[in-house]
């Protein structure tokens, strides 16, 4: 295809110099990216050598953990169920006191600046700070059990929902809010009858997504002493029964599993 | 009724877009603010209504000053004035119904609103407004699952639900086709006559501008530059207010005037 517009292309004086610019560019990305790899690598003493010389340990632990020893399969669904409590409680009352924090943090209905800004450095930290680390602490104060847990995942979530909230608010349709303000609407009104209508669909199903999320850091804060399946793990590990072990990995993969499927098809209703 | 002095509105990239609006509104008119897109129109309309605050100047509804108004004596006013919009402006998830309620939230206590609850008076109120639009059998309808015309009908519905004594339109019609247009214009001309609703609106063609108003103010770079009757809105009128018609062709009848303010528009969008 040469028409007339390739050839006055061609002709463009800017043309090769740009390319050769562009050129330059990607080189120069490339190399950077290889130098943040050979860093990581560098830093984690990563090693392919050291991976297959482990490799006959690690077929020494997986005939250990197989078959699964499944006689106390009973005794494991009760603490199952009660990492399933734990995520349940931890992530409802974290939807709750996030839905006035994302109000304040979402800058379209935000009171005032200052508090809008305040509050987002807030959910930040809460945010920043990992369930475990949460737990640890919780742990630390009133012992171990299911209670801490609860708590830890309580506060990591409304960190995590305040933020999503806000975003939620923000991304609305600002013009049915300027309807509802000139009708003579106060500001709990307007929220009540123009924001919430609209960012509510997407902030329930934030909030499943979390709950889903909750369900896998709350087996992981049971490693800890913060109660659940995830304690019987630990437990299993800590006295070599690694046949029982494989048991409670089956039923987390299961229930895991279930929760991932059941809530994925309720946030596909809502949105 | 409704008196605005010396308005003024800069915004925050500089544009001037009122630059001393005085006008006076008697009880009881239908006025229609025409202009070319950028003249102030709609800056003109969120100033009365308070939904943006003049830069400088004042307005005054029914004697009361809205400018200087405090937040609660602002929203008081609002209550009493509908604002119509160009694309409606309904929540699209909430009911037809709920829609029109929203139109008493200026009236209704705040603690029952809170859990979505009126009362009977008011839902009467709404269920008349709706019926009087001939949509009560949409009431429990998603607003967001109804055409254009009908929406516009619904939030006339919510404007008739705040009983208002003055109602502002902006470009109600802009977004619906002609007979849609005759349709919700024919809805505020009746409020108009007879609840001697004051309305105020601004309409994107002469033509409409000529079949539904009394009165004529014609807006031109944020200044008042026409101002009477309906029938003496003659050719030299809409030369001031649209400019030269030569610029765009020959603007011997109205018509043609009223498409040379459209094709302003478009090309200014």
């Amino acid at each position: 295809m040469r028409g007339p517009l390739a050839r006055s292309s061609r002709s463009d004086p800017w043309e090769e110099p740009l390319q050769w610019r562009a050129a330059g560019r990607v080189v120069l990305i490339g190399l950077a990216v290889i130098a943040v790899y050979a860093w990581s690598v560098q830093g984690t003493r990563f090693s392919l050598v050291e991976l297959v010389r482990g490799l006959p340990d690690l077929w020494n632990l997986f005939t250990r953990m197989v078959p699964p020893d499944a006689r106390r399969f009973s005794e494991y669904l009760g603490p199952a169920a009660q990492t399933i409590q734990i995520a349940l409680l931890g992530t409802s009352m974290g939807a709750l006191a996030a839905v006035p924090l994302g109000l304040i943090a979402a800058r379209n209905v935000s009171p005032h600046q200052v508090i809008c800004s305040a509050t987002r450095v807030t959910l930040n930290a809460l945010r920043a700070i990992p369930e475990l680390v949460w737990a640890l602490l919780f742990v630390a104060a009133v012992g171990l059990g299911a209670f801490p847990g609860v708590i830890a995942i309580f506060i990591h979530a409304t960190g995590v929902l305040g933020k999503l909230y806000s975003e939620s608010i923000e991304s609305i349709d600002p013009r049915p809010v300027e309807a509802v303000r000139a009708v003579g609407a106060d500001r709990t009104q307007l929220m009540l009858f123009s924001v919430l209508p609209q960012a509510l669909p997407l902030m329930l199903s934030y909030v499943i997504y979390s709950f889903e999320g909750n369900v896998r850091s709350a087996t992981v804060l049971g490693l800890i002493g913060a109660g659940g399946i995830g304690f019987e793990m630990q437990q299993a590990m800590r006295l070599f029964k690694y046949q029982e072990m494989t048991t409670i990995l089956l039923i987390t993969l299961a229930m895991v599993t279930l929760i991932d499927y059941v809530s994925g098809r309720v946030r596909a209703r809502l949105v | 009724m409704l008196r605005t002095e010396d308005l003024r509105k800069r915004f925050p990239d500089g544009t001037e877009a009122l630059c001393g609006v005085s006008l006076v509104l008697r009880a009881g008119e239908m006025a229609c603010v025409l202009g070319s897109s950028g003249s102030g129109k709609s800056t003109l309309m969120r100033c009365v209504a308070g939904l943006i605050e003049p830069t400088h100047g004042a307005v005054w509804i029914n004697g009361r000053p809205m400018t200087s108004a405090g937040e609660r004596e602002r929203r008081r006013l609002r209550g009493h004035m509908g604002f119509i919009f160009q694309q409606f402006n309904l929540v699209g998830r909430l009911s037809v119904m709920t829609n029109v309620l929203i139109g008493r939230l200026g009236r209704v206590s705040p603690a029952w609103a809170i859990l979505h609850q009126f009362g009977r008076s008011d839902r009467a109120c709404a269920y008349r407004a709706l019926e009087s639009v001939g949509l009560a059998e949409k009431a429990r309808q998603r607003a967001d699952t109804l055409s254009g015309g009908q929406q516009q009908r619904v939030a006339i519905a919510r404007v008739l639900a705040q009983e208002p004594f003055l109602v502002l339109a902006d470009e109600p019609v802009s977004s619906l086709d002609p007979r849609l247009a005759d349709s919700v214009l024919g809805h505020l001309l009746r409020i108009n006559r007879e609840d001697g609703v004051t309305t105020l609106l601004n309409l994107h063609t002469v033509e409409l501008a000529r079949r539904y108003a009394d009165r004529i103010i014609g807006l031109g770079q944020g200044q008042v530059v026409f101002d009477g009757p309906v029938h003496a809105l003659d050719h030299d009128a809409l030369e001031l207010i649209y400019g030269p018609a030569g610029e765009t062709g020959s603007a011997d009848e109205d018509e043609e005037g009223a498409r040379a303010g459209t094709a302003r528009e478009v090309v200014a969008v």
